[in-house]
């Protein structure tokens, strides 16, 4: 929330109110973006987003509606669609460029990716968070002897497994233990110091950062910054239900870590989505401050997705919440809501279940949506024993002046 | 391994146009993404079962509210909640009125307040005076019901029954004239002021009533055979032990689930068979013309048929037809069937389908798509210059 320079003393107080509106980035969706996918392709349930930097946009995808992909059965039920790989690189301008991944390409490769990045030498690192939250909210699953994600992979950009932090297990929760993630969610790459920071995560309550290179554990902490044994290592958190309690201190363990994301001043902004919150401390783990994200919202919440703003000082700090169908911008330094904008719904430029948002140098904004509605069907998922939950989408927004 | 590299260039032909196998003059459509404007009042929608347009070129979009919620999360009726859980949703009335701009004129339709109002709204109709014309296809929805503009419930066909739940749960009866069996689509024939019934979700016949005094005018089933030989079976998709369907098989004597009936402009009627990947064309008075095969080999439930549009052209020369389990809408040349083209592709972004159901033009030539699951949702296409 910095005021420009050259106004006068006599106009501070008018004109930086006017400043900041002015320069509140407001967005419009580009409808040509992304192409059409090749192969008959369709996409998944989107898992994540990311940018590298060269500008190509990376998608995650996996798992979409049976209805969708009926050319992939057998025998094929219908001239479309075939289910496209997990990880798709797309140019700018919306063409697919390259695809790989998806179950069994690795053995450790998630039970349910989520999470993507892709760091300055180009390398792909995803999360997973198959375990008892990859179900719907308030009805965690146990899970029958499958092993839950732990871990997070490293590939090279055309999908060679580079590195693997933690395994695939069904060991119990234990956040000092830095061999096993816990349901990993969100990574970034702090290249300069060739560290990865790991949002630990769905089942985790924890963050923590490796060795970018070897793997090896460098620290971690919990929420506040508080120590690893002190972070508890009861069940997970449900999506609470009911309405919620204002005046309830703020948890003093984080709920579930959806996103992180790395400031260039060297800040790192967790999203603590159950406790529709955002907390950012240094590199090393110290506490700095944590503002609350629209925390009358309740079920699923309000803090889903972070993307830091690609402008010189970084003010402005996107957050989806996929709940209502829209992005917050947050004055990164402060923590104040600023602006909100798109709206709930399917058409083009609207959001469904916002989970991902992420920026190109040219402030270009790339958006994921998790997964379309599902319904009533229901009823027809009962009688078929089909998947009627269907993919989401990906859409490029632009800055509109 | 080994990442799959991509050519794409070739691929990309096919985009969002018809494809023009000697056909120059088929219909050549854009998507204009800007179409609709944001809903007001934080609406939300369901399946769009229906899309006509007035003759002020308004558009009318029926679409289903029982379609919209999951039970779990209400991801989408947040805020219709006690206590609201996010800033959005609540269900819009199930009849909304566009101006040309894609504004929100009117809307109403609202299950337990709207007289009639079915539970599975899945027909929409307009006649010359205005009125609108609605169906529904769940067991309690045996009846069309005609409206004024504003909501006025002037005349019903059929009977509303006590029975809940899907239309699977109904015993088909295709001779009783006085209790429809999931009418799917509707149209009205000004001039004789008839009202033309696609009793097909639960029955299998086609059924006219006067839409004036609602009387049973005449009725037929597949290959124009009488009511008395329509079996009562339940459909097919309902019942298990038909055993496999052979779609490349000897076509079936009777329908098996409709979803469209429209009328062209010389007289005939145009019968989306959806799940007998077909329509059958008729005349007026029953008598059967011939069959069009919509991607015959199609084995998914959904069929190749939610809806028939004719082309803009004076001849009709084209018809368009809405395929939900290709996510297309084809060109096929309505003289004898000969696939011409395609709009669009499946997907999530604009000009992009997933359950296509219902088509209408404009008096522009403008097109109007509605989805079903999975996006619900109502697009506009215009004719390329």
């Amino acid at each position: 929330m910095t005021r420009r320079s050259a106004l006068s003393i006599s106009l501070l107080c008018f004109s930086f109110t006017v400043a900041v509106s002015q320069a509140v980035p407001h967005y419009k969706v580009d409808p040509s973006w992304p192409q059409e996918l090749p192969n008959n392709w369709t996409l998944g349930q989107i898992r994540g987003v990311a940018v590298d930097s060269t500008n190509h946009v990376w998608v995650l995808n996996e798992g979409g509606a049976d209805d969708d992909e009926g050319a992939a059965k057998t025998p094929p039920l219908a001239e479309c669609c075939i289910p496209a790989p997990a990880v798709v690189e797309f140019s700018g301008d919306g063409k697919v460029l390259a695809a790989w991944g998806g179950q069994g390409y690795v053995p450790s490769w998630p039970e349910s990716p989520h999470g993507i990045y892709v760091d300055k030498k180009g390398n792909v690192w995803i999360g997973g968070v198959g375990s008892p939250w990859n179900s719907d909210v308030g009805t965690p699953k146990p899970i029958d002897g499958q092993p839950w994600d732990r871990q997070v992979l490293k590939f090279s950009a055309e999908g060679k497994l580079l590195l693997q932090i933690g395994k695939p297990s069904n060991a119990p929760v234990n956040n000092e233990d830095p061999a096993l993630l816990g349901a990993p969610s969100a990574i970034k790459v702090d290249d300069a110091a060739n560290e990865v920071y790991i949002a630990d995560g769905f089942f985790n309550k924890r963050v923590v950062v490796y060795d970018a290179n070897t793997g090896a554990f460098k620290r971690g902490w919990g929420a506040y910054g508080i120590p690893l044994s002190k972070v508890d290592n009861s069940t997970p958190a449900v999506f609470p239900a009911g309405r919620p309690d204002l005046s309830a201190p703020p948890s003093k363990q984080f709920g579930s870590l959806t996103d992180i994301a790395i400031a260039a001043d060297g800040l790192i902004y967790v999203a603590d989505q159950i406790n529709d919150r955002i907390q950012a401390f240094t590199k090393a783990g110290k506490f700095v401050k944590e503002f609350s994200v629209a925390p009358q919202e309740i079920g699923y919440e309000s803090a889903w997705a972070l993307a830091i703003s690609p402008d010189a000082k970084q003010r402005y700090l996107f957050v989806t919440d996929g709940a209502s169908g829209l992005i917050r911008v947050f004055d990164r330094r402060g923590g104040t809501e600023l602006n909100k904008f798109g709206h709930k719904g399917r058409d083009t430029g609207e959001f469904t279940n916002l989970g991902w948002a992420a920026f190109d140098s040219q402030a270009d904004l790339y958006t994921g949506e998790v997964h379309f509605t599902r319904s009533f069907d229901a009823v027809q998922s009962a009688l078929s024993g089909k998947s009627y939950t269907p993919g989401g989408r990906v859409q490029k927004f632009v800055r509109a002046e | 391994m080994t990442s799959v590299r991509v050519l794409l260039m070739r691929l990309f032909c096919v985009c969002a146009f018809p494809l023009l196998a000697g056909a120059q003059d088929a219909p050549r459509l854009k998507v204009d993404p800007f179409w609709p404007k944001p809903l007001p009042n934080n609406w939300m929608v369901g399946h769009v079962e229906g899309v006509v347009a007035d003759k002020d070129d308004h558009i009318w979009m029926l679409h289903h509210v029982r379609t919209m919620d999951h039970p779990q999360d209400h991801s989408e009726m947040g805020r219709a909640q006690h206590p609201p859980v996010a800033d959005c949703c609540v269900p819009a009335p199930e009849l909304i009125e566009f101006d040309a701009q894609g504004n929100v004129m009117q809307a109403w339709g609202v299950r337990g307040t709207t007289p009639g109002w079915p539970e599975a709204a899945r027909g929409l109709a307009i006649d010359k005076q205005g009125n609108i014309w609605i169906s529904g296809n769940h067991a309690p929805d045996r009846a069309v019901l005609k409206y004024s503009q504003d909501g006025k419930l002037l005349l019903k066909i059929g009977q509303t029954t006590n029975q809940a739940g899907l239309g699977l749960l109904a015993e088909p009866n295709n001779q009783d004239t006085t209790l429809l069996g999931g009418p799917t689509s509707l149209i009205v024939d000004d001039d004789a002021s008839e009202i033309y019934i696609a009793d097909g979700a639960i029955n299998k016949r086609i059924l006219v009533f006067d839409t004036n005094t609602g009387a049973f005018k005449r009725g037929w089933g597949a290959y124009g055979i009488p009511l008395s030989e329509i079996d009562n079976s339940k459909l097919a998709m309902y019942n298990k032990s038909n055993g496999p369907y052979d779609p490349m098989g000897t076509p079936p004597k009777q329908f098996r689930g409709l979803w469209a009936i429209r009328l062209s402009a010389d007289g005939l009627v145009y019968v989306g068979d959806g799940k007998g990947n077909r329509i059958q064309v008729f005349t007026k008075a029953g008598k059967f013309v011939k069959e069009i095969f919509v991607a015959r080999g199609t084995l998914m439930l959904t069929g190749t048929v939610f809806d028939i549009a004719f082309s803009h052209d004076r001849g009709q020369k084209y018809l368009l037809v809405a395929d939900p389990s290709n996510n297309v809408i084809r060109i096929l040349n309505r003289n004898d069937g000969t696939p011409v083209g395609k709009i669009g592709h499946m997907g999530h972004n604009a000009g992009q389908f997933d359950k296509p159901a219902a088509l209408g033009f404009d008096s522009h030539g403008d097109l109007f798509v509605g989805e079903v699951h999975f996006n619900n949702r109502i697009q506009k296409f215009v004719p390329e210059k």
